[in-house]
């Protein structure tokens, strides 16, 4: 089917509204109100064009293409009605640009410049309008709203959640929050963008630099597992703000707000400005040179056996395979990555790092299941694909320890006590055994015995609906980070594969560290020889090496609370006799572990490359040279290498570097075994006492994150102690005190109490949001409940 | 007094009775035959359509579009929910025809709404009542819709023949910006009152994205009697193109200011006849026609015109939904403006920027020009806002808004010199009831 635009013949098909027909032939239609990922408001009228015989300006943007119709954008007619809504636009607008953040990249600006007139007729006062404080993150200067609306349809269809609204009628009419609150939404920020004007600002930039000042370099976000897409405006060498940059596969156009002001700690108090050693038991800052020297000369003296090496999930590419050759090759097998994971049962069973479905492809999903997933905080891109899921009509089942909100609805949610997970999982499988009884699809699988065991008949209607949701073509099993805390958490990897076999679903685990594929690609864990090939178990694990008490402990790019071990880990460090740090941040109470710290470089500074969940490469630039006299983790690992490796004797480049990675590992698969043959269900908690669960804050997640200050704004740091009434009730707590002590082993705090009903019984809920918590003890254990 | 003129024959036909509101009174003037018939014959839905097609009615609320037509639109046979509202927001300035339809033949309504529904297969119809109908109307209507479910006319199995209509009474929050018709399903809705663009027209995609059909109060209320006699008893009363009765609201500088049904094409002379004449004998200087939202014509040019949809076109206006606002030679017409723009200005919804932004700056412009601070300038831009409004908006509260500010400037341009002129005028005259302060130090 076709049209004509200003003479030129356009394609369409059914059901295309003009302005798309334009758009796709570089025919441009001015716009506020239109933006092509939300529902049409033809609101602000600025997209009027001629439709020939029609005597009315038509706007392109909620009129249907019709067949063989001739449409003109800049006829005489067109021209008129533009530029009367510019005008009109213009009356009540401020025109405050040399005051403005949005200056120099508004689009009413633009516009302006296009269509408007030298000078306005209008005289008479201006509308104003009192701004709210709507939380840390947006600045808000309502006055030079032009009510296009899309902040408010982004809330309701986008976000999900609706927190902005229109207010009043006519010019009195205000966008704002129903009730003055802050706004709530993981991905608020994305409201700053779309906002045509300069009425919504993100609130850390707020005038502190001009548009035509910045330089754009692209990026990929470090925050969490799906790799956003981005871009880090960068003024005089420092990160100035980040906005999306479109990857239709992966962020679309949208980012978290954590990849949004993550950025805010480069220049935290903690960062570590010139390397450190400690000298005669005093840290003192040395040169480069020295800290090197320091550390061959101490390395050589320790055995390597009595070695381990940690890195960050959220280090890239090229630092984890740099890290792991550099030890290999000085003979250190202990490497691990792991370091938040509590349990390392079944190794060798299931280790499903990723998602086995393109994370575009989740929107088509006619059915997911989420195993204890804060997705909506923890993950907002993949949270906003299921809710395109739903939107869509899928089923959306939820398996959790606490009634987590979502930004979408959910057909069947079970609550369950952490400690009885395993147990509702393995219902599941029961109820698949039956009826997947005739499925011949299956011959070849059987169920491992040391499940089989554990059936013990069926009587929750809830789970077989959810079992009977998961056999509907295109379902998909989604497992939360918060697990890998749980001591059961391999089983519940085992478990979650078993049943994505019976029903043929897709599986995914949606850790939260960006790069967790790259570690296992790049033999960041012990199970892998000097050669990356899998040579049974070679070194111990980060528990493992955290139990036996080793002399050399090299931690890379980690805060010590990433470790579940924490506690055991400051013994084992305090007794060690060297510790090194790789680090951008460190606390000054981690501070005293460390012999010598290395000042590295954050993400932002260094180039590299993350693998996403789904297996995506993606490789970024550095967006500004090393802060202090940090350098790039590649360039220090290298020089160390050179240094301390035989067989080393040519510096490399970051792009042979990148290369080198690119042949070894690119083509490696996982280490996935299926032969569950031997499997057993090795029950380790199910004791009845009061458990403590919860996970991270989705703004305390790693070591940037939790040190970025409007972030912590948002993530209000109090100590928050959640547990449902029957349980304060059976542990005689006073509900009329808001303050309880919570006591795990020796260790007591004294918090707020929350009485929340989406706690699960017998179990108290603190979501990890400050080292106190870190401090108390870990997830998943023993804890007591206590008045004051 | 006017025996050659046919008054009060549909809409207003229970007014000679003494309980005009009763479910009896109607019934005894033959109310709900009707509709008993269409019941219980299982009457064509087709037909029905038909007959309003052939009587020519045109929708009363202003637009003047033709009922039959509309009805037409939506697909009677497929198995979609379809809806009809009843459009009883009556706020246009001037008007209160419906009112008195609600307050005294409330079951012509309920009957006409009764057979729309089924002519076009709607299970559920609404009538929505301006807030602040809140009072006598409401409770009227309320009463009669309570009397006509009693009588098992709507409900469950009317009448034992398997037909379901549910007829809900909804009152507003007083937004006059709710009359518009796609505004009015966004507040059933529950939603803020906003018109929706079109298309998709509400026919399509309506009242909770089903098909559905707006009509206003008079032009359900007139259904069943033209259905009881035929579309040849409602042709033979107005002209060719605008057959049928028309509730005139007359207001203004007469004597017998009031609601008047008469036959369309009546001269408009007799309508100010049948108001009782100008009040203290003063001359006619100026007439809306059709509520606030038409534009303003010289009560010359009225005095020769016709009351019908053509003619008043041909004088150049509209004839709205029929409220006529008729004004004697001592009247300020820049106050009136004045009093039109304000309206319009605090009641735009907001949602569309020409009407949002103009209806403002015309009011503020007017409200300088009242002032005696405007100049020449000013009256070329306001000259110049209606046409930056008029047809590019989403609804047509800006056309509404632009009209009259145009027209009073069209045919009244002078006046409004005046007050910029005032150099060379007796300024105490000009500004006798002005209390400016910098003109008092000017005196002074």
């Amino acid at each position: 089917m076709k049209i004509k635009i200003n003479n030129k013949d356009c394609k369409f098909e059914k059901g295309d509204t003009l302005i798309q027909v334009a758009d796709r032939n570089g025919i441009h239609i001015p716009r506020f109100c239109y933006h092509d990922k939300l529902s049409i408001a033809a609101n602000c009228r600025m997209c009027l064009v001629e439709q020939v015989g029609i005597n009315k300006p038509q706007p392109a943007c909620s009129t249907p293409a019709i067949e063989n119709q001739e449409y003109f954008t800049k006829s005489e007619l067109a021209m008129t009605a533009q530029k009367n809504t510019m005008e009109l636009l213009l009356i009540n607008h401020p025109l405050d640009c040399p005051v403005c953040d949005q200056a120099g990249m508004c689009e009413l600006q633009d516009q302006a410049l296009m269509h408007g007139r030298v000078k306005s007729r209008y005289e008479q006062e201006k509308r104003v309008v009192i701004d709210h404080n709507i939380g840390p993150l947006i600045k808000t200067n309502m006055t030079r709203c032009i009510h296009c609306t899309r902040c408010v349809r982004y809330g309701e269809e986008i976000a999900g959640i609706k927190e902005f609204g229109v207010i009043g009628r006519g010019e009195s009419m205000e966008i704002r929050t129903y009730l003055t609150s802050a706004i709530n939404s993981p991905m608020s920020g994305n409201m700053i963008d779309i906002c045509p004007v300069g009425a919504l600002n993100a609130a850390p930039s707020h005038m502190k630099g001009r548009t035509w000042e910045l330089e754009e370099v692209k990026h990929i976000s470090s925050h969490d597992c799906v790799g956003s897409n981005m871009s880090l405006h960068i003024l005089d060498n420092n990160v100035f703000r980040v906005v999306p940059h479109e990857n239709k596969k992966i962020n679309e156009v949208w980012i978290s707000d954590r990849d949004r002001f993550s950025y805010e700690a480069i220049d935290h108090n903690d960062r570590v400005k010139k390397p450190i050693a400690k000298i005669n038991g005093r840290h003192t800052e040395v040169e480069w040179d020295q800290a090197f020297d320091i550390i061959k000369k101490r390395m050589s003296e320790i055995d390597a056996n009595k070695s381990a090496g940690f890195i960050s999930a959220n280090s890239t590419v090229e630092e984890q395979y740099l890290f792991q050759k550099w030890l290999r090759e000085n003979n250190i097998d202990n490497i691990d990555h792991r370091v938040s994971q509590s349990n390392f049962d079944h190794n060798d069973k299931d280790l499903m790092s990723k998602l086995d479905i393109p994370i575009k492809d989740i929107e088509n999903s006619k059915s997911i299941l989420l195993i204890d997933s804060n997705i909506t905080y923890d993950q907002p891109i993949l949270s906003h694909k299921i809710r395109k899921a739903f939107l869509k009509d899928a089923k959306i089942n939820s398996i959790h320890t606490y009634n987590y909100k979502y930004n979408f609805d959910t057909n069947n949610s079970l609550l369950v006590n952490p400690n009885f997970l395993s147990e509702t999982l393995i219902d599941i499988v029961e109820y698949l055994s039956v009826v997947t009884v005739n499925d011949k699809t299956l011959k070849n699988f059987n169920i491992p015995e040391g499940v089989k065991k554990n059936f013990k008949g069926l009587n929750n209607n809830s789970i077989i609906k959810i079992s009977n949701d998961l056999l509907i073509n295109n379902s998909l099993i989604l497992l939360g980070s918060n697990l890998i805390n749980h001591p059961e958490f391999q089983l519940f990897k085992v478990l979650t594969n078993i049943i994505s076999i019976l029903t043929k679903s897709h599986k995914g685990y949606i850790g939260e560290k960006s790069n967790e594929t790259g570690a296992w690609l790049t033999g960041c864990y012990p199970s892998k020889n000097k050669n990356l090939n899998l040579d049974g178990k070679i070194g111990l694990n980060v528990y493992e090496s955290i139990q036996e008490k080793l002399d050399l402990y090299i931690i890379y790019n980690l805060d010590l609370i990433d470790f579940y071990h924490y506690s055991e880990l400051q013994e084992s460090l305090d007794s060690a006799k060297l510790v090194i740090g790789f680090q951008s941040f460190v606390t000054e109470e981690d501070k005293h572990y460390y012999d010598i710290i290395l000042p590295l470089a954050t993400t932002y500074e260094s180039p590299g490359t993350f693998i996403n969940i789904e297996n995506e490469w993606q490789s970024f630039v550095q967006g500004c040279t090393p802060h202090y006299t940090s350098k790039e983790g590649w360039k220090i690992l290298t020089k160390l290498r050179l240094m301390q490796s035989t067989g080393v004797d040519k510096s490399l480049d970051y792009i042979d570097i990148l290369n080198e990675v690119d042949s070894v590992v690119r083509n490696d698969t996982l280490h996935v075994k299926n032969n569950l043959d031997d499997f057993d269900v090795k029950k380790i908690s199910s004791n009845k006492s009061l458990t403590r669960c919860g996970g991270k804050s989705s703004y305390y997640t790693d070591n940037i994150v939790r040190r970025a200050p409007s972030l912590n704004l948002v993530n209000s740091s109090t100590n928050l102690v959640s547990v449902n009434k029957k349980t304060l009730e059976q542990n005689n707590i006073d509900l009329s005190k808001n303050k309880v002590i919570v006591k795990q082993g020796q260790n007591t705090l004294l918090a707020e109490l929350v009485i929340d009903e989406n706690v699960s019984d017998d179990c108290v809920y603190i979501i990890n949001s400050n080292k106190e918590h870190y401090d108390l003890g870990k997830q998943y254990q023993t804890i007591r409940i206590e008045n004051v | 007094m006017n025996n050659n003129i046919r008054v009060n024959e549909l809409c207003y036909s229970t007014l000679s009775s003494k309980n005009p509101n009763s479910f009896d009174t109607y019934v005894s003037l033959g109310g709900y035959s009707t509709w008993k018939n269409i019941v219980t014959t299982s009457y064509d839905r087709k037909e029905i359509i038909e007959t309003i097609l052939k009587s020519g009615l045109r929708g009363r609320g202003g637009a003047g579009f033709p009922t039959g037509r509309k009805w037409s639109f939506i697909n009677q046979d497929s198995e979609d929910i379809k809806y009809l509202v009843c459009n009883a927001d009556e706020s246009e300035p001037g008007t209160c025809k419906d009112r008195d339809i609600l307050r005294y033949n409330p079951h012509a309504l309920i009957e006409g709404m009764l057979i729309a529904s089924y002519a076009i297969g709607a299970n559920t119809a609404y009538c929505y009542l301006r807030g602040e109908f809140m009072d006598d109307v409401y409770s009227s209507f309320k009463k009669a819709l309570a009397d006509a479910y009693e009588n098992k006319l709507i409900g469950n199995n009317i009448l034992k023949t398997n037909i379901n209509i549910e007829l809900h009474d909804l009152i507003g929050a007083g937004a006059y910006i709710v009359g518009e018709e796609t505004a009015m399903l966004e507040s059933i809705e529950g939603k803020k009152g906003f018109p929706r663009f079109k298309p998709p027209f509400p026919a399509v995609k309506g009242l909770f994205g089903s098909p559905t059909i707006i009509n206003n109060v008079e032009t359900l209320a007139s259904v069943p009697k033209i259905m009881e006699n035929g579309p040849e008893w409602f042709k033979s009363a107005g002209t060719k193109d605008s057959p049928g009765f028309k509730c005139f609201s007359v207001s203004g500088h007469v004597n017998k200011p009031g609601n008047y049904e008469i036959p369309l094409g009546t001269p408009f002379k007799k309508l100010l006849e049948l108001a009782g004449g100008m009040k203290d004998g003063k001359k006619i200087k100026a007439v809306i026609p059709g509520g606030s939202s038409v534009p303003v014509v010289p009560g010359k040019v009225m005095l020769e015109t016709n009351m019908d949809y053509e003619s008043i076109t041909q004088a150049g206006s509209l004839l709205g939904s029929g409220a006529v606002i008729i004004m004697d030679e001592d009247t300020n017409m820049v106050e009136v403006i004045h009093r039109i723009a304000r309206f319009y200005y605090s009641e735009s919804c907001g949602q569309c920027t020409p009407c949002r932004e103009g209806t403002g700056w015309m009011f503020k412009i007017i409200d300088k020009i009242l002032n005696g601070k405007a100049n020449l300038e000013d009256i070329k831009t306001l000259e110049s806002i209606p046409s930056m409004i008029s047809g590019s908006t989403i609804c047509a509260l800006g056309d509404a808004a632009a009209m009259p500010v145009e027209s009073f400037i069209k045919h009244y341009k002078n006046e409004f010199l005046r007050y910029i002129n005032h150099e060379n005028q007796n300024k105490e005259k000009i500004f006798s009831s002005n209390n400016n302060n910098e003109f008092v130090l000017q005196k002074k």
